[in-house]
């Protein structure tokens, strides 16, 4: 679905990332860990469209990412960036604007725009608060709702630049919990995420970016046992067993 | 929580009888600013004189050449100011912007002191003037943030900047050609006095076609409210919508300011009231922008009334009136709005 091929990342000629080269598989849940400022959101905004490669170039569907046109491209990967300003709008009509790539400039909703908005809102369960203001909701609801936007955009594969940020850890697990299930039925989902028990312990991949590199990719279990991850941060980490599956603990 | 669910993006039907009920009030205001003035005039002859194809008694002439011009100058300078004013808001994302954030005031200002210390006495100069000076001072603004990346803050970073140098530069001109203090005084104000079509034209034209070009941007202006990164994330190209839309609002307030002078208030309370009235989160900019303009267009209108008639026959300038109307009213708005945050 999305693949890199020798990419290089960065704003305005200052190269953050070099020779990135993955593929991000098929409807799979794969979490983009690093420490701060190392480049995550810049590989996903590129991976989005939103920045040129500096070099190398990212395929989406088989073709470089460059050959789209901006609304194509939004109908084929549905970024959702951090969100820090909220709008002032109903939950409603904020999943209705997720329509955007697929309306003509008169933008009409037509009755089956209507049908998609409401699942997305059905799928996100986020269909409770639909006539609610955004400013009003929860942190978590209000992910919901932005993820219901990105379903509404009806794209195969979902970019999210850390979905958990801000949630208390129940909204985060539900978080989680709805990727997975969005996975299950065929989504391709990347996500930078900050929480490390969270990308090796819920992902079905990792990749792990320091230093300008991608230093590391594959099953969770894999690249932890490299232990890349915790020099990365400069932590030790250790793996124990709870509830049914491993916990990654840094320390 | 109620039942009621407007359409996503059209009017649903409770915001199409609220909107036509300001269209009744524009209306009224109109009707109001023919019917009222300092002279007395028997309205009903004098309209009945007019509909029969020629003023001949002074009550008719005073209708048509007098009060006629005036009452639809006030109702397109209100439209377009309150159009301009709201579109500023959205493009910037913030609800303070007004039409003199991007520069429209000082630089139409500036170019309308120019012509009158250059070209004293030529009719057509100083509107022309105000009118391209707004234009140019937008437009130079957009430049110099385009460079700086066009993000938000760097739009209104740069337009405290021109705006103070072009400030600097009426000031000049103020201080090298004092003749000019005196018409110069009466556009700072803004109202008008003494308007006639001729003074008006082509500026309506600008006007209408900007309200036109406004109203088919509603849908752009909507997903610009999201923010630039989810609206670019939706596939729109936010630097153009953003260019476009910033130069409707600068031909829409510098069309109104070339024969207004310069009225900002508008721009600031008819956007806020129509969404107060609206409510902003349930309702699009398809239907705001029409709303504001009938706000804008009405609460103008009846200001430049109470102008004629409070101090009948004199008549002090309907800037003055808008804010002393409207900025206790403004005040009155943000005070109730503090129990209601979301409103």
């Amino acid at each position: 679905m999305i693949s890199f091929h020798h990419l290089s990342v960065g704003y305005s000629g200052q190269e953050i990332l070099r020779d990135i080269h993955f593929t991000v598989p098929k409807g799979k849940i794969t979490g983009l860990i690093g420490p701060n400022g190392c480049g995550k959101t810049t590989l996903l905004k590129t991976a989005g469209g939103l920045l040129p490669p500096l070099a190398g170039r990212v395929e989406i569907a088989g073709k470089p990412a460059k050959g789209y046109r901006p609304k194509e491209l939004a109908r084929l990967a549905a970024l959702l960036p951090q969100v820090r300003e909220t709008p002032g709008i109903t939950a409603e009509r904020l999943v209705a604007h997720g329509r955007y790539p697929h309306l003509s400039f008169g933008r009409q909703l037509t009755q089956n725009d209507r049908r998609l908005v409401a699942e997305a809102m059905e799928e996100a369960g986020c269909a409770a608060f639909r006539g609610r203001d955004l400013r009003e909701l929860s942190g978590g609801e209000r992910q919901r709702v932005y993820i219901a936007m990105a379903l509404a955009q009806d794209a195969q594969a979902l970019l999210l630049d850390e979905p958990t940020t801000y949630l208390d850890i129940g909204q985060q697990l539900e978080v989680m919990a709805l990727l997975r299930q969005l996975s299950e039925k065929g989504k391709t989902v990347l996500a930078v995420l900050h929480d490390l028990d969270l990308a090796f312990g819920l992902c079905d991949y990792v990749g792990l970016v320091a230093q300008g590199q991608l230093q590391s990719f594959g099953p969770p279990a894999r690249v932890f046992e490299e232990g890349r991850a915790g020099q990365a941060f400069g932590v030790r980490g250790t793996r124990v067993e709870a509830g049914g599956r491993g916990h990654y603990i840094f320390y | 929580m109620g039942l009621r669910r407007p359409g996503l993006f059209g009017p649903g039907r409770n915001n199409l009888c609220k909107v036509l009920c300001l269209a009744l009030l524009v209306i009224l205001c109109a009707g109001l600013g023919l019917a009222g003035g300092s002279s007395q005039v028997d309205f009903w002859a004098a309209l009945g004189e007019l509909l029969e194809g020629e003023a001949v008694s002074p009550g008719g002439k005073i209708l048509l050449y007098v009060r006629l011009p005036r009452v639809f100058a006030a109702l397109l300078a209100g439209a377009a100011l309150a159009v301009s004013g709201m579109l500023i808001q959205a493009v910037l994302g913030n609800p303070l912007a007004s039409p003199n954030v991007i520069g429209v005031n000082a630089g139409a200002g500036f170019f309308t002191f120019m012509a009158m210390a250059l070209f004293p006495g030529v009719a057509g100069a100083a509107p022309a003037g105000a009118f391209f000076g707004a234009l140019a001072a937008t437009l130079l603004v957009y430049a110099v943030a385009a460079g700086a990346g066009a993000g938000r803050l760097t739009i209104i970073l740069a337009g405290v900047a021109v705006s103070s140098i072009f400030t600097a530069g009426i000031n000049t001109i103020k201080t090298f050609f004092p003749e000019t203090l005196y018409n110069g005084s009466t556009f700072l104000i803004g109202g008008f006095s003494g308007i006639s079509i001729q003074d008006f034209s082509p500026a309506w034209a600008f006007i209408l076609a900007g309200l036109a070009g406004a109203c088919l941007l509603a849908g752009q202006v909507d997903v610009l409210c999201l923010g630039e990164e989810t609206a670019r994330s939706l596939g729109m190209g936010v630097a153009q919508n953003r260019f476009i839309l910033i130069v409707i609002a600068c031909v829409l307030a510098g069309s109104a300011v070339s024969f207004s002078g310069l009225l900002s208030f508008v721009g600031l309370l008819a956007p806020h009231v129509a969404r107060r009235l609206f409510g902003q989160a349930s309702t699009g900019h398809r239907v705001l922008l029409p709303a504001s303009a009938l706000l804008g267009a009405g609460f103008v209108a009846f200001c430049d009334l109470l102008s004629r008639v409070l101090f009948a026959p004199f008549e002090i300038p309907v800037g003055i009136l808008l804010s002393f109307v409207g900025g206790p009213f403004f005040l009155f708005l943000i005070l109730k709005g503090r129990q209601k945050r979301l409103g």
